[in-house]
């Protein structure tokens, strides 16, 4: 057995399924020249998902979906 | 990214060669993985209806089947494939790039070994926030 701390003992929780809404924060969409992308908190830095710009692609809706899914289960609500 | 922004999210060796693992970092989960020794870093939200994506038992392959293979089936990635359990949207797990959809790139946070270590960083306002904490 090895004596090494563990992810949890360290602060950072250790994960294994079931484990409720994956982002604490308000998502977002931002657009760019080239995608959409799925940010944090409306901090551009911290993206998450870009869905590029393509004719044959509907990027705006996937991102605005996965933006409207995720606030709406953070905030119990159906989206 | 500076280094003081990245997180110690525990020794190499917990992270071994094909181990998934679901970290708490800056607000937000990240599912780490051990592909042939090389470790990688991707959100735990699939990008279809926010499902854990990496919260999986297993990686696994996918089946190609193209014209420049004579449309032979053929077993490849193996073991570098995450599909989401809700739903089963698969991405590759180096590129972060989805299989079925070439268009939605996942973020691929930074991650390595130093000293033995594993370092994470996630980057943006609120992993600064928290380090200077």
């Amino acid at each position: 057995m090895s004596a090494a701390p563990r992810p949890a003992q360290l602060g950072v929780p250790l994960l294994r399924g079931g484990s409720g809404t994956p982002v604490d924060g308000r998502l977002a969409v931002v657009e760019d020249e080239e995608a959409y992308a799925v940010v944090i908190d409306d901090d551009v830095e911290d993206w998450l998902v870009r869905f590029g710009k393509d004719p044959e692609f509907p990027a705006r809706a996937w991102a605005d979906n996965m933006a409207g899914v995720l606030n709406a289960r953070r905030e119990g609500v159906a989206p | 990214m500076a280094p003081g922004e990245e997180r110690d999210i525990g020794a190499a060796e917990q992270f071994p060669d094909g181990s998934r693992t679901v970290v708490d970092v800056a607000g937000r989960q990240v599912g780490v993985f051990n592909v042939g020794g090389e470790l990688h870093a991707l959100p735990n939200v699939c990008p279809h209806q926010t499902g854990p994506l990496c919260e999986v038992a297993r990686l696994t392959g996918t089946f190609r089947q193209a014209a420049d293979g004579d449309w032979r089936k053929e077993w490849v990635h193996d073991g570098e494939i995450v599909a989401c359990p809700w739903h089963g949207l698969e991405f590759h797990v180096p590129t972060g790039r989805c299989l079925a959809y070439p268009h939605i790139q996942l973020r691929r946070y930074s991650v390595r070994v130093a000293e033995g270590r594993v370092l994470l960083s996630v980057g943006g306002r609120r992993a600064a926030a928290a380090g200077a904490a």
